[in-house]
């Protein structure tokens, strides 16, 4: 009973819901088990590479001890006892709790939310949407088709860039490349809305009228996606009482 | 199939019609529709399948039937039951990762029932020998591979007719002659192909129709032709120089180092099929060697400025009149290079190469999509600027054009191996060997 196979649309259901709910709770008990909980699930339950959740997590990790900072030292005067004076700033225990709560919470969402990008499949949350969460077949597979043309659009930035470069525009350095940017985005979008269109006539051509349809490939709802929903409200509840 | 009278279509923004007074019907059988670009021929087709006019807002007037019915009687979706359709770029064709997907996602369109799917999905890739690729993904496919694969979308529904729009447009020769020759022993459909390029498809069809600038000139059974002609480049060869290619390691990819000895006012083709390196080549050599110049086989790629204008003078200070007259490209100079048509970018990318003085100007599969004008247009561009005293360089897999060239080198797995001359039209062998030729030519007439 692994998490990836957990249909996408309920476990987006569930995640949003759990997210939501910590917004109520400032107790940083709460945020603290919401966060060691998920990566237990995400250690019992997934085949996830630990290497690239660490790197996903870097930033987020970087937010965390900045929001920690800025809370503690110019944070509200919230009074109370004088723990530490930091930069001729008087931080109390108040203070303190109310730092760690919050960089707990960017913490929190960020494991909750990189637990359902490494574990669900795009196409399949695509698909799931459009079944479960009526999603219009229209939006949905060109969705898909938006995925597909990342490849290319990369390929042609690529293209451009080298012959740009040809002709003497200075791209060596990130930041000339950067400088560079808005001459590119011209030529990209005209690029990909003439894609767009043949791709539209294509699909239109195989019978794709958005209209009435049959669906193959079935992404069902299991009675095992509410035991997943059951251990993550769970959770949620548990991290209430640790806080209270 | 398709019967029009007087058929009449425009597009509300434009004065032109793109269709004049077309009165035909086409039978059941192989017929092919040519015409050069703008002549209406892929307009045409898209009426045969109803992507016009509900897409365009383009105007319609006389008659036109598909299948003895009006074509507004029908409710959208609806002809693409029975007639299927194969576009000309392999890339913005598929929806889906996989094959197997690609066709269920077909299949789910056409609102088959999902107990049938399964086998509907195996019965087309077998009738059509794909089966092994029921699993691939689409986009590690080739070209030529890809095209079968939306042959096969297009089939899956059992349409009675199959419209193929310029199909070969992106493959190179042999890729092309066999899968005409697939086409051909896997499918008795009926079929109507547009196409400017009809020798490559040699005694397919049993009737042509063409269209110039929205009429029909021709409509009669089809005879096996010759591709355009083209004729040598006489400039005279003057200094001779060299370059240096260096070695590119990509993946098991490996473009080995070679030296290209050149002279003035010489025309070089280099051959070789799809995935050879070629394009490696060009890379290696334009980007180690500041004296060569590349139009990029999509011109506009060079271009990043707001006008022709200030296209031209970007980089230096020196006057552009004289570039602009001799491009024809005065009545554009206050155009985005990018409102220009195809034959203007390319004019326009050659005109920046010249201001900037390079010896060699090489060319990145210029002919791919052309019409037969727009192919003599870039001859005379290329002998013109030879007979100046510049080198010009392409990489083509197109034999009928190459033969402007004075030199030819060949290419294949990364290895260039040349310099020959004329001779090599008459090996065969070599021909063979670099993939440039199938078994038998089709309708060559390789003198």
């Amino acid at each position: 009973m692994s998490l990836h196979d957990m249909n996408p649309t309920v476990k987006f259901l569930t995640l949003t819901f759990v997210m939501f709910g910590l917004a109520l709770f400032y107790n940083p008990w709460t945020q603290l088990v919401i966060v060691v909980g998920t990566v237990l699930i995400q250690w019992m339950a997934t085949n996830v590479s630990w290497k690239r959740w660490l790197l996903f997590l870097i930033p987020f990790l970087i937010t965390a001890l900045g929001t920690f900072w800025t809370t503690l030292v110019f944070g509200k005067d919230l009074g109370g006892e004088t723990l530490v004076t930091i930069l001729s700033q008087e931080v109390t225990i108040e203070e303190r709790d109310v730092a760690i709560a919050l960089s707990l919470r960017v913490l929190a969402f960020t494991v909750l939310s990189l637990l359902f990008m490494l574990t669900t499949d795009s196409k399949r949350f695509v698909m799931s949407l459009m079944q479960q969460a009526k999603l219009s077949p229209t939006i949905a597979y060109s969705a898909l088709v938006g995925f597909r043309f990342i490849p290319l659009l990369k390929r042609e930035l690529q293209q451009l860039q080298y012959a740009h470069r040809l002709r003497g525009v200075p791209l060596d350095t990130r930041w000339e490349r950067l400088r560079h940017v808005p001459k590119l985005l011209l030529p990209l979008l005209a690029g990909s809305i003439r894609r767009a269109e043949r791709v539209a006539f294509s699909m239109e051509a195989r019978g794709f009228t958005g209209g009435k349809r049959t669906i193959y490939d079935r992404v069902e709802v299991k009675s095992s996606d509410f035991i997943w929903s059951g251990v993550f409200f769970a959770l949620f509840g548990f991290a209430i009482w640790a806080g209270i | 199939m398709v019967e029009t009278e007087s058929l009449h279509f425009q597009f509300p923004e434009s004065l032109d019609a793109i269709l004049e007074d077309v009165t035909v019907s086409i039978r059941p059988g192989r017929t092919m529709l040519s015409g050069a670009s703008g002549s209406g021929k892929s307009t045409f087709l898209a009426l045969c399948n109803r992507l016009f006019p509900e897409n365009c807002d383009g105007i319609l007037q006389g008659r036109l039937k598909l299948f003895g019915r009006l074509h507004d009687d029908y409710v959208p979706g609806e002809i693409n039951q029975r007639v299927g359709t194969v576009f000309q770029d392999p890339d913005t064709q598929f929806v889906m990762e996989r094959v197997d997907e690609e066709l269920i996602f077909t299949l789910e369109n056409l609102s088959t029932p999902i107990s049938e799917i399964e086998r509907r999905v195996t019965e087309i890739l077998e009738s059509l020998q794909l089966s092994a690729y029921r699993t691939r993904e689409i986009d590690s496919l080739s070209g030529g591979e890809k095209q079968r694969i939306a042959v096969a979308c297009a089939l899956v529904g059992r349409p009675e007719w199959l419209l193929l729009d310029e199909p070969l447009t992106h493959l190179d020769p042999v890729t092309a002659y066999e899968f005409v020759e697939w086409l051909d022993r896997v499918t008795g459909l009926n079929v109507i192909v547009v196409e400017h390029r009809p020798h490559l498809w040699g005694d397919y069809f049993d009737w042509h129709i063409e269209l110039e600038r929205g009429r029909i000139v021709r409509n009669e059974s089809f005879c096996p032709v010759d591709d355009f002609a083209f004729i040598k480049s006489n400039a005279s060869l003057k200094n001779p120089y060299h370059y240096t290619i260096e070695e590119v390691r990509r993946d098991s990819f490996q473009l080995k180092r070679s030296e290209l000895h050149v002279r003035a006012g010489e025309v070089i083709a280099i051959l070789g099929p799809n995935g050879s390196g070629k394009s490696t080549f060009l890379r290696s050599l334009t980007e180690h060697d500041r004296r060569v110049g590349l139009v990029p086989q999509s011109p506009e790629h060079l271009f990043f400025m707001n006008s022709v204008e200030s296209e031209l003078q970007f980089g230096h200070e020196d006057s552009i009149e004289s570039v602009l007259s001799d491009m024809s490209l005065l009545d554009q100079r206050h155009l985005h290079p990018l409102s220009l048509s195809h034959g203007q970018k390319r004019r326009l990318a050659v005109a920046i190469q010249s201001l900037t003085n390079k010896q060699l100007l090489a060319f990145d599969e210029p002919t791919a999509g052309q019409d037969e004008p727009s192919l003599h247009a870039l001859e005379l561009l290329m002998k013109r600027h030879a007979e100046m005293g510049r080198t010009i360089l392409f990489v083509t897999h197109d034999l009928s054009f190459a033969r402007i060239a004075n030199t030819f080198y060949l290419m294949k797995d990364g290895e260039l191996s040349g310099p020959f001359k004329d001779e090599l039209w008459q090996d065969t062998e070599t021909l063979r060997h670099y993939q440039l030729q199938g078994r038998r030519a089709r309708c060559h007439s390789m003198t």
